[in-house]
């Protein structure tokens, strides 16, 4: 059991840093980025490639981060900017076609053969409460916990935080307030992707890095925003956290086959009576 | 309303005219002149991608040299390839392109999924397609236009199962499968072999989807219900973190995979430990570690030709090419003499004799191997089913 808990929270921890990154999104620009999980699999494969050089692995989690951030800027200049006034569902429409635009330049550049990250660290298992975890899964849960702690920070705790909530808030008072809205939602995405890109690297050595890999990253990420709450940023987190070891108990307990369906129905049930999640506001409108 | 009328005009024009397409004559190369078309449906792009770019490879090389060696009587090939991707649809569109070009033959996908969904429009066309793709149905739907060039599931399964009962001597079978076709044959033939063989029932069967990254639910239900040996049928990605969840869940136990977990792309994202003392079924001797001269051979020639060595399937992939080439040459070249052809020919190829049997499946063996210190392939033992032509 312990062993099965284990592995979820890390899977869980993974699905609310992919979660956390898609709601900053959303709560800057009010539409869904369904590429998020091709970010993710684009900073597996940045990851993969900074390793296959040799570099230590600290310069390669600050290199991904960088390398990401870039990418989410110009994300934003080329996907977003040129769409912002238009009704956000063509930006929604937007982020499929850039999901199959990325899944295909990944292919080009890397192949279609899966990369297989080595491990992290010298040790192969570490044994916690009779659950024999590998490094890799504490590390996952460590390094979610630490930007967790610096997310809440800054979002807090920061002016910059305050222009961030502000934005999400309404764009319009936020700019009569003199908060400069497409400098806000450009940050945005560059944090957004270097998080999903921070995801990748840290699903990396515990999977295999391949083209598809984010598909399914999204739709659980997806899940997790709606259990958590719509917009809430703690309620990603939480929400990816209840997925993970939800989805390993009814795997375990219930049915390997219908895990799936059973996690989907689970977020049509939280869509009927219970929409505004743990932590968020009624989405009924949004979703 | 004349403009409306003009518009109805050009629409019946352009419906009629093709209509009238349809029914015009058959280009010359179906009629013997200009190069023989050869459709290739592959899969090219997404994580099944590594098989079908090597299969190419391999078709590629078998045209080179039928070509080097004066062609089909003196007549080119040429390939009309086509992606099929990971999905049904983009194989479906794909054949469809395809048999615009008005092709002799269609060498067709390595997933059972894709061949099944095809399989009408084969029909239709009247067109034969080859194949190297083990689900055990594609050749079960009464289609005189199917030929198998690699073992099915029938054989493979039987293979298995008797070197798991009889050989290693285990109790406790389980079988962890990937939710599809592919997956769904696999289970469905080896518990029949085990129910009909050996009185015996599967101790544990569980499921998981094409898209899941972590089995590990699975694995531990498998250790804590003391699995004897866990069978694995899945695609290369999974084959192998099935390799790497079980070493890192600190799993003994013995276990043997389908043909994916034997090919180079599986076996390249494993660890040395996560393969070693594992079993693998497959349809012939792994050429990148084969000892059979024939199949070394093969192996290091396509390594000079393309930097890399072939895996079991391209080796199957450059039989069928051979087969085909070798029936054209015998049979003629229209649709029908090649159907006619594959029905009679015996073909010695790399990896096996291929032989119609009344199904259209022309490979009747499989290999049984173990991996050693370096991942090499250390065959244990090869089974040959006797068939009905």
């Amino acid at each position: 059991m312990a062993q099965l808990f284990g592995s979820g929270l890390a899977m869980g921890c993974i699905y609310g840093l992919v979660a956390l990154s898609f709601v900053l999104i959303y709560n800057a620009t009010s539409a869904l980025n369904f590429a998020q999980g091709e970010l993710v699999m684009l900073g597996a494969f940045v990851g993969v490639s900074l390793i296959s050089w040799k570099l230590p692995y600290p310069v390669v989690f600050l290199l991904t981060f960088v390398v990401m951030g870039v990418v989410g800027y110009l994300y934003q200049r080329l996907g977003y900017y040129p769409l912002r006034d238009k009704p956000f569902i063509t930006f929604i429409i937007a982020t499929i076609g850039a999901s199959i635009f990325l899944q295909n330049l990944a292919l080009l550049v890397w192949g279609a053969t899966p990369k297989a990250m080595p491990s992290l660290f010298e040790t192969e298992f570490v044994q916690v409460l009779g659950a024999r975890l590998t490094p890799e899964n504490l590390f996952i849960f460590g390094v979610t916990v630490a930007l967790l702690v610096l997310f809440y920070g800054m979002f807090f705790r920061t002016a910059f935080g305050r222009r961030l909530r502000a934005t999400a808030e309404n764009q319009e008072v936020a700019r009569l307030m003199g908060i400069s809205v497409s400098r806000t939602i450009s940050f945005t995405f560059i944090l957004s992707t270097a998080l999903a890109g921070v995801a990748g690297l840290l699903v990396a050595p515990i999977f295999l890095v391949d083209i598809e890999m984010g598909i399914q990253l999204i739709f659980k990420a997806f899940v997790a925003v709606v259990i958590g709450g719509f917009g809430s940023l703690p309620g990603a987190v939480v929400g990816g956290l209840i997925i993970g070891i939800l989805e390993i108990l009814l795997a375990a307990f219930v049915s390997t086959v219908y895990k799936d369906a059973l996690v989907f129905t689970i977020l049509i049930l939280f869509l009927v009576f219970f929409p505004q999640g743990i932590f968020g506001e009624r989405v009924a409108e949004k979703v | 309303m004349r403009g409306a009328r003009g518009l109805f005009a050009v629409i019946c024009a352009v419906v009629f005219g093709v209509v009238s397409l349809g029914g015009a004559p058959r280009p010359a190369a179906a009629q013997g002149k200009g190069p023989v078309k050869v459709g290739v449906l592959l899969t090219l792009t997404t994580t099944m991608a590594f098989y079908g770019q090597r299969q190419l490879e391999a078709i590629k090389m078998a045209v080179e040299e039928a070509e080097a060696a004066g062609g089909i009587n003196g007549r080119k090939i040429e390939l009309v390839v086509e992606d099929s991707a990971r999905s049904n649809t983009t194989a479906v569109n794909g054949l469809n392109k395809i048999l615009r070009s008005d092709p002799v033959v269609v060498l067709g996908s390595i997933l059972g999924t894709q061949n099944m969904a095809v399989l009408p429009l084969i029909n239709r066309a009247k067109v034969p397609i080859l194949v190297v793709s083990g689900t055990r149905k594609i050749t079960q739907q009464g289609s005189p236009w199917m030929f198998r060039f690699t073992n099915h599931d029938g054989i493979g399964k039987a293979a298995w199962t008797k070197f798991v009962v009889e050989n290693l001597k285990k109790k406790s079978v389980c079988i962890l499968l990937v939710a599809n076709e592919w997956g769904y044959s696999g289970r469905d033939e080896t518990i029949q072999v085990l129910q009909r063989d050996y009185k015996m029932k599967p101790l544990m069967t569980e499921t998981y989807q094409a898209t899941d990254k972590d089995m590990s639910a699975q694995l531990l239900k498998m250790r804590d219900a003391n699995c004897d040996i866990i069978m694995t049928q899945g695609h290369p990605a999974d084959e192998a973190l099935i390799a790497k969840q079980m070493r890192q869940l600190n799993i003994h136990t013995d276990r043997i995979g389908s043909g994916s977990f034997s090919i180079s792309a599986t076996l390249k994202i494993t660890e040395p430990e996560d393969v070693k003392g594992r079993y693998a079924e497959v349809p012939a001797e792994p050429p990148d570690s084969a000892t059979n001269p024939k199949i070394r051979s093969f192996a290091e020639g396509f390594k000079k030709k393309y930097g890399h060595y072939p895996d079991v399937y391209s080796m199957l992939e450059y039989d069928l090419a051979k087969t085909l080439i070798e029936v054209m040459r015998k049979y003629g070249t229209s649709a029908e003499q090649i159907r006619r052809g594959l029905r009679k020919i015996k073909y010695e190829g790399i990896a096996s004799v291929y032989e119609a049997d009344k199904e259209g499946n022309m490979h009747h063996g499989a290999t049984i191997v173990r991996y050693g210190d370096n991942k090499q392939a250390i065959p244990q033992a090869t089974i040959t089913v006797p068939f009905e032509r």
